[in-house]
């Protein structure tokens, strides 16, 4: 058989997890090998052709400070880029681009193939193979044989993809891809906790038959900021978004229609995401609500298919027709993929370790919608994770946990690890992360930068740019605090001039810069050096002015870290913990929390019960 | 290993005679453990088939086989019992003998006697009651009055549990509109909720401040009120406190200077209130050191009290002693200790002094006679009357705190509510929400995400 070298490293799956964690693998500089069913798939979205938004920004930042692809994906090929929450303040201010779904596949597709120690091969996975309690390769549906030491899986919405659309269903990963049949059931057998989700996703409109004249405009920001660090600029002229409406007409036609819709007709169990709902749902439970947002966004530069967002629908085709058109813009608008739910299976991520390696199988990784997450953003950063993770156990390197208070990452994977996903897909939201004040889109590089260079993430040019911008926000930092203004006449003339109230004692040019009125503009004026690197020093001066809500902030964390430090022993047997409800045992059994944080954050467990493992730990220390 | 998983026993209801009496028994073995000692009364073994309901049974010894009591079983399936595990009540014939037979039968089938509280212990752990019911029952257990029972009785009632329960709701309601523009840009939801914010915020910093408002009452009615006794020696102090308790507690003597420690005596007001009266020694020039030394334990005495009861003898002159005392009343009550000035010696002819200045200052003055009771009564309504009027609101109705752990949780979450104002950022915002709530819920013990997003999923209609 044709083999270039045997790989270190099989991912399973070329999707927006599969792409990172293949990269980040090569990366590192271990022999990697992506399987995908189809090749030319590598990078599609499958539901809304967008990458960020609030919290999911913060994510791709985050991929991108460690070294990950999207960032630079979306910024090459977006058509449109706006930052969100600009009124609000910095900390949940979030990048969001419409990307040309084509352009994007082209580009990961062209960055996979084309990185060295990255080989890239068509197949459709059917088993693993294990021995000893360790996974050592992969057999796909040909029989073909592919062995590694460490396997990554990343099959999104394809275990045992259900399409659904009205009453009729088929099976498909994906409208247009087939599902793969075989490897849940294999997990299943080896003992893996298998489950069903449930997503849907929009009809696709033909750009030609809509009026977009009639419609809202929503364009992109004037000066587009991208989402790499490693990039200045975005070149690329932008293409704007339209807004309508649904009307009652729309409502009535959905409400006499229910009983054909497969979510509502009763044909899917499983639930869906509560922040992705189908327009049926928004309909039943927002009864009052007269009409709802559509946001018709383009799918590329060079396609006429409009992305209807706000649509997603498991009603019949010819329901989903009428309901089109009693939109203003979309009377005579025509359908040309139909919207359909999808169920799936995945894994219970309480299977997984903070590395996402599963507890349950040596040297198995799982990464994006297989544990239950939903997102692009979502499944690259367990993706890079995962990839990362991998080659530092083949090389019997400790694994890199990203704590909660480091990356929305480190949240996304303690979240996942240790709560699961709670019966719905698992999305990012600001409001998870307890330390938000700290995990600014601004400053994820400065997070992250020393992991990524530590893990060999970063090539050596990016390594040295780094280093340039690291040394850059130090000075910044120094030269603020360092230069003092005293309170006399001169500087409190120009103080004044500037609109800024007098000082009375000596200050720092830090303490001014805590001040909500001053920016750089007002520092430069004082005669502080204009900062080398524009954006890093908007940052360091975020810094300043955030500091002293995130040390309430950390205040308050510390008073709940105390059960975050107190470790529960390995061997802690939970079954003997008497006072504890049968549940409670149960899950506490089945997660093994590692402290008393962890348990805490099992949806269940009441707080009399962490008082009690509380009370069982003192007492089993005592009689040790 | 920790603790067995066992099962309990204690006799529920107060020792002493009484038609009924109570044994309880909670545990994974409590329905086992019923079924050695009870036996239907036609002698066939009971059944536990069906929670909740009473059945007709006899306790025997569980050697003998001899029938102690008939008694009325009530088996609870747990989780639905108080201790939220499987528990039985016995409903057995009061007295002294029959509880304690019943009970020795079930420890002699393997139950194991209770621990002061440990029902309550296995209620908490078992998320059966929050923390601040827990406490309550502790208070409970403790109460030194007919009021800091009541009080302590209406905290497990979760009186003060809702009131906190539904300040901390209005937070989240709060937080969950914040969060929800935060995490939420593109989706409309309507402005005006934002702005419906404030209205909750102010309803949650008044319901704290209002409860903070309680604590001084709260913490008299629990720990009772501390009065202090002034007058000059031989005015009659140890009299009026001896005929207020009505026994003979103080050293009674004509000679001055012969109470020198303080005596603390607690009695109870009519409203159920305790009161410490404390008796110090009698405020005179002297040239004793030690004697001295207990002047200024008085003054310092005097100055932590919640109230005050300045003594004078209504019979004879005013003493320049006399005005000394008249002088720490006045400075007392400008720190805002309720002083009642009291006559004494009503029985004897009335000496014409002028006591106008003092009178003018506190208010108040009540004739008593401490050796033939006179007036006594009326001394102890303007008593209960000045502790009321303490924290301006004696009103039974609303939940009033008493523990310092509660008051300074409070505090903070009220010096959290003051740092919110509209003009921060959202997230600066959420953020002073968050913290008040993590205040509320320490005295509550509970906190999750979850229950936010959940919130807003409710509410809003998220997604495009």
């Amino acid at each position: 058989m044709f083999h270039v070298k045997q790989p270190q490293v099989i991912v399973v799956g070329g999707g927006h997890a599969g792409i990172e964690a293949a990269l980040a693998a090569a990366r590192m500089g271990a022999e990697t090998l992506l399987l995908t069913q189809n090749l030319d798939q590598i990078g599609q979205m499958s539901c809304n052709p967008a990458i960020g938004g609030v919290g999911k920004g913060h994510l791709v930042k985050e991929i991108d400070a460690l070294g990950g692809e999207m960032a630079r994906a979306i910024d090459a090929t977006g058509i449109q880029f706006r930052t969100l929450n600009t009124r609000k303040g910095p900390a949940v201010r979030a990048s969001r681009a419409q990307a040309d779904k084509l352009a994007y596949r082209r580009h990961m597709k062209r960055v996979v193939e084309n990185h060295a120690g990255l080989e890239v091969r068509q197949a459709s996975i059917e088993r693993l193979l294990v021995k000893n309690g360790r996974v050592i390769g992969v057999e796909s549906s040909l029989g073909e044989v592919f062995e590694a030491t460490a396997v990554i899986l990343t099959t999104g919405t394809f275990l045992r993809g259900l399409i659904h659309v009205g009453d009729r269903q088929f099976p498909g990963g994906r409208a247009g891809d087939a599902a793969s049949e075989g490897l849940s059931p294999h997990l299943e057998s080896l003992g893996f906790r298998v489950g069903r989700l449930k997503t849907g996703t929009c009809p696709r409109l033909d750009a030609r038959t809509i009026r977009f004249e009639r419609l809202e405009e929503q364009a992109g920001d004037e000066s587009p900021t991208p989402f790499s660090f490693r990039n200045s600029r975005i070149e690329q002229t932008q293409i704007p978004c339209h807004i309508t409406y649904t009307t009652p007409e729309t409502h009535a036609l959905i409400s006499a229609n229910l009983d054909r819709s497969a979510m509502f007709g009763g044909r899917i169990q499983s639930r869906g995401p509560r922040y992705c709902p189908s327009i049926e749902d928004k309909v039943v439970r927002f009864a009052d609500k007269p009409r709802h947002q559509v946001f018709l966004e383009p799918e590329g530069r060079d396609t006429v298919e409009i992305y209807p967002n706000g649509l997603s629908t498991s009603l019949p085709l010819d329901v989903q027709v009428a309901m089109i058109r009693s939109i203003p813009g979309l009377e005579e608008a025509v359908i040309m993929r139909p919207g359909y739910a999808i169920e799936y299976d995945f894994v219970d991520p309480l299977e997984l370790k903070p590395s996402l390696e599963t507890k349950r199988l040596a040297g198995l990784f799982l990464a994006g919608q297989i544990n239950g997450t939903t997102g692009y953003e979502e499944a690259a950063a367990q993706g890079l994770m995962a990839g990362i993770n991998a080659v530092r156990r083949l090389r019997e390197e400790d694994a890199i946990v990203l704590a909660r208070d480091t990356a929305y990452i480190g949240v996304l994977v303690d979240d996942l690890v240790t709560q699961g996903v709670g019966g719905e897909p698992y999305r990012m939201f600001t409001s998870r992360a307890e330390h938000r004040l700290l995990l600014r889109e601004d400053n994820a590089d400065r997070r992250l930068r020393a992991i990524a260079c530590e893990t060999g993430l970063l090539s050596a040019a990016e390594g040295k740019a780094a280093a340039v911008q690291d040394a850059e926000a130090s000075r910044l930092a120094r030269t603020l605090e360092g230069h003092r203004f005293l309170p006399d006449s001169e500087t409190n003339r120009r103080l004044e001039t500037l609109g800024i109230a007098a000082i009375r004692q000596p200050t720092s040019a830090a303490d001014l810069a805590r001040r909500p009125e001053i920016g750089w503009p007002e520092l430069v004026a004082l005669g502080i050096e204009r900062p080398r690197d524009e954006r890093m020093g908007a940052s360091i001066l975020l810094d300043l002015k955030y500091e002293g809500y995130v040390a309430r902030q950390e205040e308050l964390v510390a008073r709940t870290r105390r059960l975050e430090e107190t470790r529960l022993p390995e061997d802690t047997d939970f079954a003997s913990i008497s006072g504890l409800s049968a549940e409670a045992r149960e899950k506490l059994a089945a997660i093994r929390p590692r402290t008393l944080g962890q348990a805490s954050r099992i949806p269940g467990m009441t707080p009399a019960a962490i008082s009690l493992l509380g009370i069982h730990l003192r007492r089993n220390r005592a009689s040790r | 290993m920790a603790y067995v998983e066992d099962t309990i026993a204690a006799v529920a209801t107060a020792p002493g005679p009484g038609a009924i009496a109570i044994v309880r028994l909670s545990g994974p073995q409590a329905f086992a453990l019923s079924r050695k000692v009870c036996i239907k009364p036609d002698g066939s073994p009971v059944d536990f088939a069906g929670s909740h309901r009473a059945r007709l049974a006899h306790v025997v010894d569980p050697s003998s086989r001899r029938v102690i009591d008939q008694v009325l079983l009530l088996p609870m399936r747990g989780p639905r019992s108080y201790t939220g595990e499987d528990s039985v009540e016995l409903h057995c014939h009061g007295g002294d003998l029959i509880p304690r037979l019943v009970l020795g039968s079930l420890l002699r089938a393997g139950a194991r006697p209770a621990r002061p509280g440990e029902f309550t212990e296995r209620a908490f752990l078992n998320g059966k009651i929050d923390l601040c019911q827990a406490e309550a029952v502790a208070e409970l257990v403790q109460a030194s009055s007919e009021a800091a029972a009541a009080l302590a009785r209406s905290h497990l009632e979760g009186r003060l549990s809702d009131s906190i329960q539904r300040v901390r709701d209005r937070l989240l309601d709060a937080r969950c509109l914040v969060e929800a523009h935060l995490d939420f840009p593109d989706d409309d939801i309507p402005v005006e909720v934002i702005a419906s914010m404030d209205g909750s915020l102010d309803d949650a910093r008044s319901a704290v401040r209002e409860l903070l408002s309680t604590y001084e009452r709260g913490r008299l009615v629990r720990d009772g009120a501390r009065v202090v006794l002034l007058g000059r020696p031989n005015v009659g102090k140890s009299s009026l406190l001896n005929s207020l308790l009505g026994r003979n507690r103080a050293l009674v003597s004509g000679e001055p200077g012969t109470t020198r420690d303080f005596l603390e005596e607690s009695l109870t007001l009519g409203d159920g209130l305790r009161i410490i009266l404390v008796d110090t020694a009698g405020l005179r020039e002297s040239e004793s050191e030690i004697e001295r030394a207990g002047i200024e334990q008085t003054r310092e005495l005097a100055f932590s009290s919640d109230a005050a009861i300045a003594l004078f003898d209504g019979s004879t002159l005013l003493s320049p002693e006399d005005r000394e005392v008249s002088a720490i009343a006045r400075s007392l009550a400008a720190r805002g200790v309720p002083i009642l000035v009291v006559r004494n010696k009503a029985d004897l002819p009335p000496s014409p002094w002028v006591f106008a200045d003092l009178e003018a200052d506190e208010g108040a003055t009540v004739e008593v006679s401490a050796k033939t009771g006179q007036g006594l009564a009326e001394l102890c309504r303007s008593l209960e009357h000045a502790l009321a009027a303490h924290d301006g609101d004696s009103s039974r109705e609303r939940p009033v705190i008493c523990l310092e752990r509660h008051r300074s949780a409070l505090e903070r979450a009220a010096e959290a509510l003051r740092g919110i104002s509209s003009d921060q950022e959202l997230e600066v915002v959420a953020q002073g929400l968050q913290r008040a709530a993590f205040e509320l819920e320490s005295i509550l013990g509970h906190a999750t995400t979850e229950e936010v997003l959940d919130r807003i999923f409710e509410r809003f209609c998220i997604g495009k």
